[in-house]
C-alpha cells in the first residue's frame, strides 16, 4: 500500500522536474518494487544532470558570452541604483528632510562634499610644489594652502599630515598611468603584442613619474610603511597593479590571476627601492634591474603552473586582499 | 570636630537648598504662566526664561572664578590638562594664526597656544594673536594674573600679542573676516542661543577658517554612562562644597552637560551654521569631544 502511494508521489514530481520520457513512464507504470523505484530514481538523476551540464558547458566561448551577459547586468544593475538613489532624493528633497534640517537635500549634501573634495585636491597640488624643499610634510601642506589663498589652519583637513601628500600623489600618478594604458590599448579592446614587455614598460613609466621627488622619496616610503597608513598605501599598489595586469590583456579566472598581481606588486616595489640608489644615467641600471626580476618571475610562475597544490585556503586569501583592497579605495569593479 | 562641623554644614546646607531649588522652580513656573509668551530654556534641569539663563550662568561662574582652576583638577583628577593639550596639538597652531579663544575666562587654551608657537621655530618672523573672550570679567580678570605669573604677557613674547575682552559669544564686538581660528573650550553649553554663537562665529572667522570646540558629551557606551552619571552626581556636588564653598554650581555644571545635543546632534548644528568638513573626535570615552568644522 504505502510503495504504491510512493511511487505516484515520485511519478508526479517527475513530471514537474523531467522532460517526460516513455521509457520512464512504462517504468513507472509497470514496477512497484523498491529496487525498480531507486533505478527510477538515479535514471532521473542523471537526466537532471545532464540538463544542468548542457545548459553551462565550460568552453571557452560560453564562458566570454557569460563574462559578456554578466558585465551586462553589472551594468544594468548600476544604472537601476542610480535611478533608485534619485528617487529617493528627490523623495528626501521634496519632504524637507529628517529630525528638523530641513535646508540640505542629498544633492546639496553631495555638491558641498564636492566642493570640499575639489579644495582639499587644489591645496594638495600646489603643496606638491614644495615638497623638493619642505619633504612629505605638514609644512608642505601649510604652504600649498598659503599659496592656494587660505589661512594656514586649514591644514587640520589632513590630519594624517604627509601622508596625505603622498597618497594624494601616488593616486594622480596611477591615475595617469592608467589613462595612457587605456589609451594605449584602446580601452581593454586592443590585443597586446607582448603582455610580458607590456608589464615592463607600464611598471617603467610609472616609475619614471618619480624621478622629480626622487631625492624625498625614502621619506614617503617611509610614511608608507607606517602601521596606519599601510592599509590605505597596500589599496592603492594592489589596484594599481590590478589596472596594470587588466590591460595587458589579463582575462584568466584561475590561480594565475592572483599570482601575476602579486608578483608585478613585488617586482614594483624591488624596482623602486633599486631606483632610489641608482646613480646611473637615465636609470638605465634600474631598467635593467627590472627586466631581470621580470625574467625570474616567469620562470617562478612556470615553475608553480607545474604544481598543482595551491589549496582553497589561499586562493580565498589572496581573493580577500583584493577586495579589501578595492573596498577600502571605494573603487567598484566596474571599468568604465 | 572640623570634620563633624563641616558634616553639619553640609546637611543645613543640603536642606537649604533643597528648599531653595523647590521656590526657584515655583517662582519659574509662575514666572513662565504670566509672561506667557517668552521662550523658556534649561539651566541644568530646571527650566528658566531665556532672559534668566544668561544672569544665572554669570553668577555661577563669578561664585566658582577663584577655585576654577583648582576644581577642574580635583573633579577631572588632572585629565582635563591632557584634553586640552590635545586639543590644541588638534588645532596645529602656525606663525601668523590668529585665534579667538571665546569662553577663554582663566586662559587654558590660549596659554597652551602660546606655549606652542614659542616651541615651533619661527624663520619668517610672523606675527600671531590671540584674543581672550569671555562674557565673565571675574574669569578674565583670574586669566590675567595667571598670564602675569606665567611671563605671557605682550612685553615679555616675542611675535605673539594677546588680547583680554570681555564679550558675549552671541553678539561678538569683533568685525567679520577677521580671525582665523575660533576655539571654545567647555564655554558653548553655557550660552543660551548654540546656533546663535555658532553663527557668529561663522562670521568673525576668514574664509578657510577653522572652528573648533572641546565640550562635555555622551558617552558611547551605557555601562560606562551609568559609571560617569554616579560619579557627577554624587561626587562632583559635595566636593564643590569642600573645596569651593558651591554645592548649586557645581549641580548647575552636571546637569548642563547631560542637557547638551549629543555629538551627532552637535555635528549637524555645526553644519547648519555654514559649516563645511565638520567632523568629531572622542576623547576618554566620549566624557569629552573635540568638535570641528571650517569655513570654505
Amino acid at each position: 500500500m504505502a510503495n504504491v502511494r510512493c511511487l505516484q508521489k515520485v511519478i508526479r514530481l517527475q513530471k514537474f522536474v523531467l522532460p517526460i520520457n516513455v521509457q520512464n513512464c512504462w517504468l513507472a507504470i509497470t514496477v512497484n518494487t523498491p529496487a525498480a523505484v531507486y533505478k527510477l530514481q538515479q535514471r532521473s538523476l542523471c537526466m537532471a544532470a545532464y540538463s544542468l551540464r548542457r545548459g553551462y558547458a565550460s568552453n571557452s566561448d560560453n564562458l566570454d558570452e557569460f563574462r559578456a551577459r554578466e558585465e551586462q547586468r553589472e551594468r544594468e544593475r548600476d544604472a537601476a541604483e542610480k535611478q533608485a538613489q534619485k528617487a529617493t532624493q528627490g523623495d528626501a528633497g521634496g519632504g524637507g528632510g529628517v529630525g528638523g534640517s530641513g535646508t540640505s537635500s542629498g544633492e546639496e549634501q553631495s555638491a558641498k562634499q564636492a566642493k570640499v573634495d575639489g579644495i582639499r585636491i587644489r591645496i594638495l597640488d600646489a603643496a606638491l610644489l614644495h615638497v623638493p624643499e619642505l619633504g612629505w610634510t605638514k609644512q608642505a601642506i601649510v604652504q600649498g594652502a598659503e599659496d592656494s589663498g587660505f589661512p594656514s589652519v586649514v591644514h587640520g583637513m589632513f590630519p594624517e599630515g604627509g601622508f596625505a601628500l603622498v597618497s594624494h600623489f601616488n593616486g594622480k600618478c596611477n591615475a595617469e598611468l592608467v589613462q595612457s594604458l587605456q589609451l594605449q590599448t584602446d580601452n581593454g579592446q586592443k590585443e597586446v603584442g607582448d603582455p610580458l614587455d607590456f608589464l615592463v614598460q607600464a611598471v617603467r613609466q610609472r616609475l619614471t613619474m618619480i624621478e622629480p621627488f626622487k631625492k624625498q622619496w625614502p621619506q614617503a616610503m617611509a610614511l608608507i610603511a607606517q602601521p596606519a597608513n599601510a592599509s590605505t598605501a597596500l589599496a592603492q599598489v594592489l589596484t594599481l597593479v590590478d589596472d596594470i595586469c587588466y590591460y595587458s590583456g589579463d582575462r584568466s579566472v584561475d590561480f594565475g590571476w592572483y599570482t601575476r598581481r602579486i608578483g608585478l606588486a613585488t617586482i614594483l616595489k624591488m624596482t623602486e627601492l633599486y631606483m632610489l640608489q641608482d646613480t646611473s644615467p637615465g636609470h638605465a641600471q634600474t631598467w635593467e634591474f627590472l627586466k631581470n626580476r621580470m625574467d625570474e618571475a616567469v620562470q617562478l610562475q612556470m615553475a608553480l603552473a607545474q604544481t598543482e597544490g595551491m589549496t582553497q585556503t589561499f586562493q580565498r586569501s589572496f581573493n580577500s586582499a583584493f577586495i579589501t583592497a578595492r573596498n577600502i579605495l571605494g573603487l567598484g569593479y566596474s571599468r568604465h | 570636630m572640623q570634620t563633624t562641623r563641616n558634616l553639619c554644614h553640609l546637611t543645613r546646607f543640603m536642606l537649604r537648598r533643597t528648599v531653595a531649588t523647590t521656590t526657584n522652580e515655583t517662582t519659574g513656573s509662575a514666572g513662565g504662566s504670566a509672561g506667557g509668551t517668552e521662550q523658556t530654556t534649561h539651566f541644568g534641569y530646571q527650566t528658566v526664561k531665556e532672559s534668566e539663563k544668561e544672569r544665572k550662568v554669570h553668577e555661577v561662574f563669578q561664585q566658582v572664578a577663584q577655585s576654577y582652576d583648582l576644581m577642574n583638577d580635583a573633579m577631572s583628577m588632572g585629565i582635563h590638562r591632557v584634553w586640552k593639550d590635545i586639543f590644541v596639538e588638534r588645532l596645529g597652531p602656525e606663525h601668523g594664526m590668529r585665534l579667538l579663544d571665546m569662553a577663554g575666562g582663566t586662559g587654558d587654551i590660549s596659554f597652551r597656544y602660546l606655549k606652542y608657537l614659542a616651541n615651533k621655530p619661527n624663520p619668517k618672523q610672523r606675527e600671531s594673536h590671540v584674543t581672550v573672550s569671555d562674557i565673565n570679567q571675574h574669569m578674565l580678570n583670574v586669566g590675567e594674573e595667571r598670564a602675569r605669573q606665567l611671563g605671557l604677557t605682550v612685553k615679555q613674547l616675542p611675535n605673539a600679542s594677546i588680547d583680554w575682552q570681555c564679550a558675549d559669544a552671541e553678539k561678538l564686538p569683533f568685525k567679520s573676516d577677521t580671525y582665523t581660528a575660533y576655539t571654545i573650550a567647555f564655554g558653548i553649553r553655557n550660552c543660551t542661543h548654540v546656533d546663535k554663537v555658532l553663527s557668529e562665529a561663522y562670521r568673525v572667522l576668514q574664509p578657510g577658517g577653522r572652528f573648533m570646540c572641546l565640550e562635555f558629551s555622551h558617552l558611547t557606551n551605557e555601562t560606562m554612562q551609568w559609571l560617569y552619571d554616579q560619579y557627577s552626581f554624587q561626587v562632583i556636588p559635595p566636593m564643590g562644597q569642600l573645596l569651593a564653598g558651591q554645592w548649586h554650581a557645581y549641580q548647575y555644571l552636571v546637569e548642563s552637560i547631560r542637557r547638551f545635543p549629543r555629538q551627532d546632534q552637535f555635528k549637524s548644528m555645526i553644519e547648519q551654521a555654514g559649516f563645511s568638513h565638520v567632523s568629531y573626535e572622542n576623547l576618554t570615552f566620549g566624557v569629552v569631544s573635540i568638535h570641528s568644522g571650517f569655513k570654505l
